[in-house]
């Protein structure tokens, strides 16, 4: 790991001491200071209590520094650095960045006051959450280790299932008070060389206090657009990530978040689940056109009831308008009101769910979804036909793959609901104009949002090809490497 | 996100002047239409529909227009796909242009029936449809005949 400050600003201007040390980590009472004699020569330990392995330390720092000879502390330097000292990772640090970088991220640093330098040994402790199954992303036959918390468990998780000697590791910090540790993944030979300089170029620029959370992430590196829409894609599957990776994405992989993203992406790529791979073509392809379909109606199917029932109740055939009209008999409010309230409640319920416990969310859900919406039908609250409409459409946004593209959905859901309810179809077709003239103006990384659905490039989105005829990677992603397989 | 601001401005001005080429109106309102009955009565025009509704009026649209404004809801007349005349043939380009759909399709009765009995009879009966009427006026039409049970289709028609 090569840290440096964002905008390659130094923080801390002063030269290595151990009074440096002590004033920058001043009341930071996990930090652990140790005084190392050899021979003459007066070292000074710091190590962070709970990152590092108190054993480690003893067993490959300590040990070894108190069995050397006494020496010059430049000549002592000098045996440290070419292995006096028996541990794997031994980095000289010439600043007070690159100490306190390695401070916190585990390692115990030996100062030579006199040098004016010191000595970086790794000795993380292994204390880490272990790659467990996605919670999210549910697999039936991918693997199951999904990403942890952990930037280099991540990266090594996506080095087991890419064992290439080309996966390509650029790490950089983010943060200037949270020091986050980012890695760049991409394929050396396969991904074009441009985009990871762009993504990198992005990293560089971001200056900001905190890189914490996912929405930082996600906005930063796609430049904050105005858009519900997602313009990078995460995931917890190492599988798919990695699959990414093949196909000429960029990977990201950001310490603390238990994801990875991938960019550049289009509807088509938010569109498909990596369990495509894991059926035959027949029956991805069949799920995918199910998928669209879930699109379309989770999209339109409030905004279309409500159009036909205010302004084209004729469009629907009688039997089911006499029908509807029957339910909506003895409900109180208009059709506009009853829609819009079961949407809001829709939505809700969804929020309520997600704050909750988990046993407690679903039970949430159970009592809002089906007791209370009962309720409501039989207290004549709202008709059958709205609550079905309303329910059906917030299920088929539960079938998009993606929880970014699926908020989206929903905000998108509201806006045509309101063009229908001014302007009946003819509001609805000109918001869908808007929608596709939004979509058609979103890039990623520079390429189009739409660029699967484009006459040249939309062999295999929707209906899933067999994996033998897919000789080509996508060419939207620019690989190098063009072919897939012989 | 400007864009749609400014949709949903413009779609919001055109609904409050109400420039929107239809009017927007409550389901739980709406009396959907299934089988209308045209005769000749009083020397005009006498329209019912399956609902019950009733109206006279001196000709075909004039009739309509009562119709609809006597119906205690809003009357769908889009929704009617069985037109029965009787007495009377007035001209389809009319009955078209009072709204009513082309594909309803038309049958002769000798005299009014009950039009909700009607409707149940001719549930499943297709006949010439007011937009082949309007094509070619001298089509010959099905006939409802009446028998010592009550109407029945002209058997040569159902041939």
């Amino acid at each position: 790991m090569q840290p440096h400050t964002p905008r390659q600003q130094p923080t801390y201007p002063m030269p290595i001491s151990p009074e440096a040390v002590e004033q920058i980590f001043a009341h930071a009472d996990d930090l652990e200071r140790r005084t190392l004699r050899v021979g003459e020569t007066v070292l000074q330990a710091y190590f962070i209590d709970g990152l590092t392995a108190a054993g480690q330390i003893s067993d490959y720092v300590f040990r070894p520094l108190s069995l050397l000879p006494g020496q010059e502390e430049e000549t002592l330097w000098q045996t440290c650095l070419e292995g006096g000292i028996y541990n794997a990772v031994a980095k000289p640090c010439e600043t007070m960045d690159e100490l306190c970088g390695f401070l916190v991220n585990g390692f115990c640093v030996v100062v030579f006051p006199r040098l004016r330098r010191a000595l970086a040994m790794e000795a993380k402790t292994g204390e880490k959450r272990s790659p467990a199954p996605p919670e999210v992303e549910n697999t039936v036959k991918g693997a199951k280790d999904a990403f942890t918390e952990t930037n280099r468990t991540n990266t090594s998780l996506v080095r087991r299932h890419l064992r290439s000697p080309r996966l390509q590791v650029r790490e950089t910090v983010v943060g200037r008070k949270s020091l986050t540790n980012v890695s760049v993944l991409s394929l050396g030979g396969l991904t074009d060389p441009e985009l990871v300089e762009q993504v990198c170029r992005r990293l560089d620029e971001i200056d900001v206090d905190g890189f914490l959370s996912p929405a930082a992430v996600e906005e930063y590196l796609t430049g904050s657009r105005p858009t519900a829409f997602p313009l990078l894609q995460y995931t917890e599957r190492t599988d798919r990530f990695c699959q990414g990776l093949l196909s000429g994405q960029v990977g990201v992989i950001v310490d603390g978040l238990p994801m990875g993203y991938l960019l550049p992406v289009d509807v088509g790529l938010l569109l498909s689940s990596q369990e495509d791979r894991s059926a035959d073509y027949i029956t991805a392809s069949a799920v995918r056109v199910l998928r669209y379909l879930a699109l379309l109606a989770a999209l339109l199917l409030p905004a279309l009831y409500v159009a036909m029932a205010r302004f084209h109740p004729a469009m629907l055939p009688t039997p089911l308008l006499r029908a509807i009209i029957r339910s909506k008999e003895t409900v109180p409010f208009s059709t506009v009101f009853e829609v819009m309230g079961l949407l809001v409640a829709f939505e809700i319920l969804q929020e309520a769910g997600l704050h909750l416990p988990q046993p407690i969310g679903h039970t949430v859900s159970i009592i809002g979804g089906l007791v209370v919406g009962t309720a409501a039908v039989e207290a004549s609250l709202v008709s059958p036909a709205a609550l079905i409409v309303v329910s059906v459409a917030g299920i088929c946004g539960f079938a998009l793959p993606g929880k970014d593209f699926s908020d989206a959905v929903r905000v998108w859901r509201f806006t045509l609901f309101l063009c229908a309810v001014l302007a009946g179809l003819y509001g609805l077709t000109l918001g869908l104009i808007c929608l596709t003239v939004h979509l058609g103006e979103l890039t990623s990384c520079g390429r189009p949002y739409l660029t699967p659905f484009s006459s040249a490039g939309s062999d295999g989105v929707i209906l899933r090809r067999r994996l033998f005829s897919r000789k080509f990677r996508p060419r939207e992603l620019r690989p190098r490497d063009k072919r897939n397989q012989r | 996100v400007r864009p749609v601001s400014f949709l949903l401005a413009i779609l919001a001005l055109c609904a409050l002047a109400g420039v929107i080429p239809f009017s927007a109106g409550e389901l739980s309102r709406v009396i959907p239409a299934e089988l209308l009955v045209v005769s000749a009565a009083d020397g005009g025009v006498l329209v019912q529909v399956d609902s019950g509704t009733a109206a006279w009026g001196a000709d075909v649209p004039e009739a309509l227009e009562t119709l609809s404004r006597a119906a205690p809801g809003s009357l769908l007349l889009s929704t009617v796909d069985r037109l029965v005349f009787c007495g009377l043939l007035p001209e389809a380009e009319e009955l078209l242009d009072c709204g009513l759909r082309p594909a309803a399709a038309v049958f002769l009765s000798p005299e009014p029936e009950d039009p909700e009995a009607l409707r149940k009879y001719l549930r499943n009966v297709g006949g010439v449809t007011l937009g082949i009427l309007a094509d070619a006026p001298q089509t010959p039409l099905p006939r409802l005949i009446q028998g010592q049970s009550g109407l029945y289709l002209d058997e040569e028609w159902l041939s």
